[in-house]
This record gives structure tokens, C-alpha cells and sequence, in this order.
């Protein structure tokens, strides 16, 4: 991997020396060609960092660890991770990477990592929910689903919990109708959200 | 097997099982260990500065909070120091005030690992986890919570389906305190992409048991889990309590019932603001990280008349779906029963659960 040395003191900037990212559109500017005709110092350091740009783009590029399809062991990784003896190390290395790390250029860090996200908004949506009963159908499913309950399991062959929430299915719902009312419109502001419990820790 | 080796196990079960060529054997192990994965807050001593971004009832505020823990499993408290940036003997503003008891109360009660906006993810099921989501590493390295720096992992929770939360977590690996959680961002998914509605991130940590831990009352009486839908049917009817669940196959998709239980809860949300006991009966349906939970009892004395009656007397049911960041509660009264629903679920998923209501 190439080296890259600190610039002089010709008043251009490190970060005016960056080689273009990869995909981006139009060659250096005329002034700054001048300038790299007339500044050894920064032609040198240009040339390096491009160089450099080069072998970085070519390196092996490996499947994200994000997937299953992930080329990384992880678990292999993790396994053979002593960590009591990787901290030790690690904190008795510290100042020799330090010294390492203190003589390096940084380059600049993508656009994309100083994107902000929105901030969180409230949704709050009243609701008319109609019902409509209709005691004999659901009487009669009652009746079916009743005897299916009191088997030890269910149609499906499930057992406990899932048995009974497989059971369900077999009843007649209350028959609601929902309806989206607009937050702002009168009928939604004739409404008042409803007292919830004081929650002081909820159950 | 140490009791807090968890957190790298998640992510190794989450391998294993993702891994066409591993051994069923190690398949087994790493899920055996990966089912080891609660973090428990109240099992580790430590005092901890936590800041806060929330949307609280549409506003979005900041706040921060310090939790002291006595490790004993039980004695943890959390204390709100500031909100919006304000110690309370900063605030003037009636109001404010109000709000900044209101929070405290809310962070008091709830131990710091769940209150209506505030919550410490935690796995209840790894292998419904490992069903319904993705865990995926994001970084190692160490966060600068103390002088030396906490060995942390980074981590995506990512769900299958897009109608929940997914979060980047990052937690503690040492040895003594694996899975400790240093910062959480929530984001859920709309239709501009990933939207995040909290933020957690722990700004100072003080290991070892605090002299001064007051663990709050709790309004819970008695909570007593019941082995059947049968049995809390059974129950509520002695008390004149119609119970009502959705159909299954209605529920979002990997949500199974997972308990019931009838609580004994005190509140004093009645005409004369007097303590009285409530019975409630609860239902959780999981996916292994998220819960819809159905809270199901008599009436409240203070519940608004239009719900009782029928909007406009027409005999019409009425319900209200509100929404807090991803939390979305939703609240029905039907047959005598006040129904509320609760969850990180989408809100446009209520709709189907409402539909489906069918009585026990």
C-alpha cells in the first residue's frame, strides 16, 4: 500500500488533493493542474493518494455480513476469540498504535454518514367501529367452537395455548366495521381519546 | 456455563441456523446456549446515566434519566435528572412541570426496562426470535462510557416483516456483564424508509452496587398466570367479564399466544379518585422480541361516556387508535368489557385484530 507524507506549507489544502471518488464525473480543474505543475510537494501527494484510490478500489470485496449469504464466519471468528487476552493486549498495544495511527492522512468520510434522519411525528387516528350482533350465529359457533375446547387438542392436533387460539377461528367475530375518520374533521372532534389506566408501571 | 455469556450467542445461534453445512449438533448447542438470552438490568450493579430522545404524545423530547441497580435481581430505580435539557429546579412553567412529574412518575414506576416509551428490547424467545427476524453484526469496538472504554458489539434486529420495529443495538461484551445495553436506536419502517422514533444511549456507567436503591411500589397487587383461555374465561365470568380475542390467523404474521394471566392492579381512575383494585385479564401474543398484548377488564369509572353509550347514540361502538412513535394503543368497549390493545405493530394492523374480535 502506498505511503502518503504530510503537504507543505504552499497553502493548498489536504483535503484539495483528494482524488475524485470512483464514478465521479469531470477531470481536475485548470488551476489546479497549474498548481500540480508548479508544486512538487503536492503533485507527489496527489499521485500517491490516487495511486492509492486505485489499489483500494481493487481489493476483494466480500459479501456484506448482513445476509445469509455472508462469506464471513462469524461464528468462527467469535470461537476463537479469547477476550480477557484481547483486552490485555489490546491495552498494552494502545501507544504503539497510536504512533502508528498519528502519522496518517484521513480521508474524507462518505457524504452519506452526516445524514440526519427525521425526527419521530405523532399519528393519532380516531376511529367509528360499528358493531353488529348477531346473536344466533354466534351463539351456534359458540356452541361448536365450545365442544372443539373441550378436547384436549385441538383440530389442528395443536396443544395448549395454540390450540385454543386455533379454536377461535371456528367463532363469529362482533362484526365490526371500521371507519377511518380524519383527524381535524368534526365528527373527530366531537370525540375524546378514551382515560387510560394511570399507568404506573402497567401490567 | 457463565449466566451473562448471551449476547455472542444470539449472533452464533443466528449463524448456526442460517449455515446449511453446520452439524445439528452445534445447531442444538448454540441454540441451547442462545436460549440463555435475557438481559436483566436488576441482575447487575451499576449506576448509569441514560439520555433519551422520544416522541412523548407527539412531542419530541429529550430527556436524561439515572438508573441505580443493586444487582440483587429485584432493587433498581431510575431517577429523572432533566427533561428537555432542564433540571427541575430550572423549570418555571406550571406546565413544564407538570410534564416533568408526569415523566418521572412514568421512569419511577417502570424500573427503566419498560415503560409506555422506554424500553430495553430483550429477546423472550430465541427460537421464535430466529423465526421472525435477522441478526445481523454491525461493529466491534469499545464505547467511551467509562475511562477505559466498554467492550461493545453492535447489532441489527431486523424483522421479517417490514409492519414492525427493527433496532441497532449495541451492548456490553464483558465477560462479567455480556448483553449490558449501551445505546438502542428504534426505527420503524414508512413509506419514505426507515423513521427513527427513540434513541438511548447510556453517557456514563459506575460499576458496582449503589448505597442508595429504592425500588418504587408497583400498582400491581397480584399477578397470577393461568394455564388456559379456558380457565381466564372461567374466571372472568365470575366477576360478569365477557372476554373477547381476535381469530387466529388475524394476528400480524408470527405472533403466537404465548400467556395469560390475571392481574390484580390498583389505580385510582374512578369518579372519587379513591384506590380501588382492578381485575384485568392479559393476553400476549409474541414473535420472539415483540409483544401485542390485549388488557381486558370491567369498565373505568372515568372512561369518556361516549365510549359507554355508543357515539351519538346510535348504538355504534367506539374505538380509538392512537399512536406514540411505534407504539400503538388501541382501546374498544364492547359487550361490557373495555379492550385495550397494545404494540409496537403497525397501526394499520389494528384494524384486522378489531375485525376478528370474536368472544371466548
Amino acid at each position: 500500500m502506498s505511503a502518503i507524507g504530510d503537504i507543505g506549507g504552499c497553502g493548498y489544502e489536504s483535503d484539495q488533493l483528494l482524488p475524485p471518488r470512483a464514478g465521479e464525473e469531470g477531470g481536475p480543474s485548470s488551476s489546479f493542474a497549474d498548481h500540480m505543475t508548479s508544486c512538487p510537494a503536492c503533485s507527489i501527494a496527489f499521485v500517491r493518494r490516487r495511486a492509492m484510490a486505485v489499489e483500494l478500489r481493487s481489493l476483494l470485496r466480500w459479501t456484506a455480513p448482513s445476509g445469509r449469504q455472508s462469506a464471513l464466519s462469524f461464528a468462527a471468528v467469535l470461537e476463537r476469540l479469547d477476550e480477557a487476552a484481547f483486552e490485555t493486549r489490546l491495552a498494552a498495544q494502545e501507544p504503539a498504535f497510536r504512533r502508528l495511527m498519528q502519522p496518517l492522512e484521513r480521508l474524507r468520510a462518505p457524504t452519506s454518514l452526516s445524514l440526519s434522519l427525521p425526527a419521530p411525528v405523532l399519528q393519532l387516528r380516531p376511529l367509528h367501529v360499528r358493531a353488529a350482533r348477531i346473536a344466533a350465529l354466534a351463539a351456534a359457533a359458540a356452541l361448536v367452537a365450545a365442544v372443539l375446547f373441550d378436547s384436549s387438542e385441538g383440530p389442528s392436533g395443536k396443544r395448549g395455548l395454540a390450540a385454543e387460539t386455533a379454536a377461535l377461528s371456528g367463532r363469529t367475530p362482533i362484526h365490526v366495521e371500521v371507519v377511518h375518520l380524519a383527524p381535524g374533521s368534526a365528527a373527530a372532534a366531537s370525540l375524546r381519546p378514551p382515560a387510560l389506566l394511570p399507568r404506573r408501571g402497567g401490567p | 456455563m457463565r449466566r451473562g455469556g448471551n449476547l455472542l450467542r444470539v449472533l452464533l445461534a443466528t449463524w448456526f441456523v442460517a449455515a446449511p453445512s453446520c452439524d445439528q449438533a452445534e445447531t442444538d448447542e448454540a441454540l441451547d446456549l442462545a436460549r440463555k438470552v435475557v438481559f436483566d438490568l436488576t441482575t447487575c450493579a451499576f449506576t448509569a446515566e441514560r439520555h433519551f430522545t422520544a416522541d412523548v404524545g407527539g412531542e419530541t423530547i429529550d430527556w436524561d434519566e439515572r438508573v441505580k441497580s443493586a444487582g440483587d435481581g429485584k432493587n433498581i430505580s431510575v431517577e429523572l435528572v432533566a427533561r428537555n435539557g432542564l433540571t427541575r429546579d430550572q423549570i418555571s412553567d406550571a406546565a413544564e412541570l407538570e410534564a416533568f412529574d408526569l415523566l418521572a412518575a412514568h421512569l419511577a414506576a417502570g424500573g427503566g426496562s419498560r415503560v409506555l416509551f422506554q424500553r430495553d428490547p430483550i429477546p423472550d424467545d430465541v427460537d421464535r426470535l430466529l423465526l421472525n427476524y435477522e441478526v445481523s453484526l454491525v461493529e466491534v469496538g469499545r464505547e467511551p462510557i467509562t475511562a477505559r472504554g466498554e467492550p461493545a458489539l453492535t447489532y441489527k434486529v431486523e424483522p421479517i416483516y417490514a409492519d414492525r420495529p427493527f433496532y441497532v443495538l449495541t451492548a456490553s461484551t464483558h465477560r462479567l456483564r455480556q448483553g449490558f445495553p449501551i445505546e438502542c436506536q428504534e426505527y420503524v419502517q414508512d413509506a419514505n424508509g426507515p423513521r427513527l422514533v427513540s434513541d438511548m444511549k447510556v453517557t456514563s456507567v459506575t460499576w458496582g452496587a449503589p448505597a442508595d436503591v429504592v425500588a418504587p411500589a408497583s400498582p400491581i397487587v397480584l399477578r397470577s398466570p393461568l394455564d388456559s383461555i379456558a380457565t381466564a374465561r372461567q374466571l372472568a365470568g365470575q366477576i360478569g367479564l365477557s372476554l373477547f380475542l381476535p381469530q387466529d390467523g388475524s394476528m400480524p404474521l408470527g405472533f403466537e399466544l404465548v400467556k395469560v394471566e390475571e392481574v390484580q392492579y390498583q389505580t385510582t381512575a374512578n369518579l372519587a379518585g379513591s384506590l380501588e383494585t382492578l381485575t384485568i385479564y392479559r393476553f400476549v401474543y409474541s414473535d420472539g422480541l415483540e409483544h401485542v398484548d390485549f388488557i381486558e377488564h370491567l369498565p373505568i369509572d372515568t372512561l369518556p361516556p361516549e365510549f359507554v353509550q355508543g357515539h351519538g347514540g346510535l348504538g355504534v361502538d367506539l374505538a380509538m387508535i392512537a399512536s406514540f412513535g411505534s407504539i400503538t394503543i388501541g382501546s374498544l368497549f364492547h359487550s361490557g368489557t373495555q379492550i385495550t390493545i397494545e404494540s409496537r405493530i403497525a397501526a394499520d394492523r389494528f384494524g384486522l385484530m378489531l375485525r376478528s374480535l370474536v368472544p371466548l
